[in-house]
């Protein structure tokens, strides 16, 4: 997602929140000093579809407010979770299906993640967008999503897609040759090349750094994925043994002094601080 | 395919469907063991929902005695909703059940409390399909099965109802309520003997490693500082205590908990003077995400002092000799462990296994007397 894509959908989600800052607030005085007693009529109100899709959205902030309190709650959650069950299914307001899929998906429930998983392989069966079932299902890391993430890659032609699958695979080891290749491509796009520098840097620092140096000193490669590159390399646990070449740290000392970019001068001047 | 190479089953459910209706129970409790095919390349919930189904099984054809440790070490730390109610279920087909269920039983509620769920064990009803039960309502059940064998749960069963405010559902209260009239029953004989309440002393098995056709002890590895040599390099010329985790581990009561207590070891030899005397080290399951740095923060964090007698180590290559030598209970999703019990083991001053303890948390003390066997 490209960031005015990004901004217009965060506005959007800020309108939608601030429409339900009143009936939060209902939902709020109805807590009252003991959550226990309204629990059971916030849950009434989720789950009538007869209510309002504000009302329904604020109970539901409101229950996921007291689920802090643990002991206070656990006597709900079956029901709860009954509940967003109910919800997660075609027909609700999207508004409300995809926090009721969240919520559940965060809980591993294991019949969501079933479909969540069915969508990606078939998208006639796609509950969500491709991106956010990968992000989605990425909430639990044994989910064993590394094939599937690597397929939805390959096969995805929106850069949305590729970025959530990339982001899944940062946790798979056998990815690190393909995050190895990508940031070595300088025709990829350049959010996959920066995400496979934060991969690539997590599965295997020592492959990273080897290729993060060339591509810092690369002048022709794209000024955000050499600072992005940099950046990390300021953060390598092999930091201190790259900090010992001295060839390349004074290329660095050269581009925290005089590059005309600025992104890669403040990259160069975190890496030569960096203790 | 699994993280090791490993085939899935397609439809491991009918497998077990099959079973079920052939009435085969050892053919099931083999199923249970974690490095079995049927579980190769799945997510850890889909391996738990299998595990789960397997040991609901139990209730209907009996609790054969190979499948009771799988079914105590699902009570001792499970989490998994499903897999807990369906060991709970298990029991129930236990002609003679140990004393120390009850216990098992109580543990397992108060760790199941904040994670309760809908529970179906008939695949043909849907989660959101009208399923009655929960992992806490089977629990309550087999307490109330158990009757009077299990009088040592009255009085807590009595604290949970008279809790404030009240930390069940109406359901589960009248479960409890069911549970409590049940275990209280007056002149009903209980089986209740002298370790009444007590847990299982730990039991060290001798160890029995199939022949490899090439040297464990060559096996290269490589510690929390990046240093590498072999297995043999390490734990040749003095006992040993091995055992296995992985930094991934989601369970804090197995493999987070087992590096917290080789921490405590290592300080209690060091008092009485025996750091020197035997080597200490975990080799994960998952070399391949579990790089030096994260062996490190990872052990740091529960208290591993290292030095050249304490470590946590990875293989340089494939884990799987490790697990062929020692037959360790582990599986592989696609990117890494699925599921795994815990293996210690105590190697002699020629690194050769001679005791394990499977399944079960050990105690310093255990260790310690062990040891001491060995000098």
């Amino acid at each position: 997602m490209n960031v005015d894509d990004y901004r217009k959908a965060y506005e959007a989600e800020l309108a939608a929140d601030a429409a339900t800052v009143g009936a939060t607030e209902a939902a709020d005085s109805a807590i009252g000093h003991d959550p226990s007693d309204r629990i059971p009529a916030l849950l009434a109100t989720l789950g009538d579809a007869n209510q309002s899709l504000l009302a329904r959205i604020a109970a539901l902030k409101a229950i996921s407010a007291i689920r802090f309190l643990g002991v206070v709650f656990a006597p709900h959650r079956v029901a709860f979770l009954n509940i967003l069950r109910q919800i997660a299914q075609p027909g609700t307001d999207p508004q409300l299906y995809e926090r009721a899929l969240a919520i559940l998906a965060a809980e591993k429930d294991p019949d969501t993640q079933q479909r969540l998983r069915s969508g990606l392989k078939d998208p006639q069966a796609a509950l969500v967008s491709p991106a956010t079932a990968l992000r989605l299902l990425s909430f639990d890391d044994h989910a064993g999503l590394a094939d599937l993430a690597l397929d939805v890659f390959h096969k995805a032609v929106d850069l949305a897609t590729k970025e959530a699958a990339l982001r899944v695979l940062a946790t798979d080891a056998k990815s690190q040759d393909l995050f190895a290749k990508l940031l070595q491509d300088k025709s990829q796009p350049r959010s996959l090349r920066a995400l496979s520098v934060t991969g690539l840097n997590y599965l295997n620092p020592q492959k990273f750094a080897e290729i993060a140096q060339n591509i810092v000193k690369d002048h022709g490669d794209y000024e955000d994925v050499r600072a992005s590159a940099l950046g990390a390399l300021a953060n390598t646990p092999l930091h201190h043994v790259i900090r010992d070449n001295a060839k390349f740290l004074d290329e660095i000392k050269t581009l925290g002094a005089q590059s005309p970019l600025e992104n890669l001068r403040a990259a160069a001047g975190r890496f030569l601080t960096r203790s | 395919m699994s993280a090791n190479g490993a085939v899935a089953l397609p439809d491991p459910f009918a497998t077990v469907d099959r079973l079920r209706t052939s009435h085969d129970r050892d053919a099931l409790a083999a199923l249970l063991a974690e490095q079995s095919p049927v579980y190769s390349g799945r997510g850890t919930g889909e391996t738990e929902h299998l595990r789960g189904y397997i040991l609901a099984s139990f209730e209907v054809l009996g609790l054969p005695a190979s499948a009771l440790p799988f079914v105590v070490e699902e009570l001792e730390i499970g989490l998994n909703p499903y897999a807990v109610a369906a060991a709970a279920k298990a029991v129930r087909g236990a002609p003679d059940p140990p004393e120390a269920i009850t216990a098992l039983l109580l543990d397992a509620i108060d760790r199941i409390r904040s994670r309760d769920d809908v529970v179906s064990f008939d695949r043909s009803i849907r989660p959101d399909g009208g399923a009655s039960t929960t992992a806490l309502m089977e629990l309550f059940r087999t307490l109330a099965w158990l009757g009077p064998g299990a009088r040592e749960a009255e009085a807590p069963l009595r604290a949970m109802l008279e809790r404030r405010p009240a930390g069940f559902s109406a359901q589960v209260r009248a479960e409890i309520e069911r549970a409590l009239a049940a275990v209280s029953r007056r002149g009903m004989p209980t089986t209740a003997h002298c370790c009444a309440g007590q847990a299982a002393p730990i039991a060290f098995k001798p160890a029995a490693t199939p022949p490899l056709g090439f040297d464990i002890k060559a096996t290269e590895l490589q510690d929390q500082d990046g240093a590498v040599f072999s297995f043999g390099d390490f734990f040749l010329g003095r006992p040993g205590v091995l055992t296995f985790f992985y930094t991934r581990c989601m369970n804090p009561n197995k493999c987070s908990l087992t590096i917290s207590k080789l921490a405590r070891l290592q300080q209690r030899l060091a008092r009485e003077g025996q750091k020197d005397r035997v080597g200490i080290a975990a080799i994960s399951y998952d070399p391949a995400f579990d790089l030096p740095c994260r062996l490190r923060a990872y052990g740091e964090g529960r208290g591993m002092a290292f030095d050249d007698r304490t470590k946590l180590l990875r293989t340089t290559g494939a884990f799987e000799p490790f697990q062929r030598w020692l037959d360790l209970g582990v599986g592989y999703g696609a990117s890494t462990v699925n599921q795994h019990r815990l293996d210690t083991i105590l190697l002699d001053q020629s690194a050769n296994p001679v005791s394990t303890i499977a399944r079960v948390q050990w105690e310093e003390d255990d260790i310690v007397n062990a040891l001491n066997a060995l000098h």
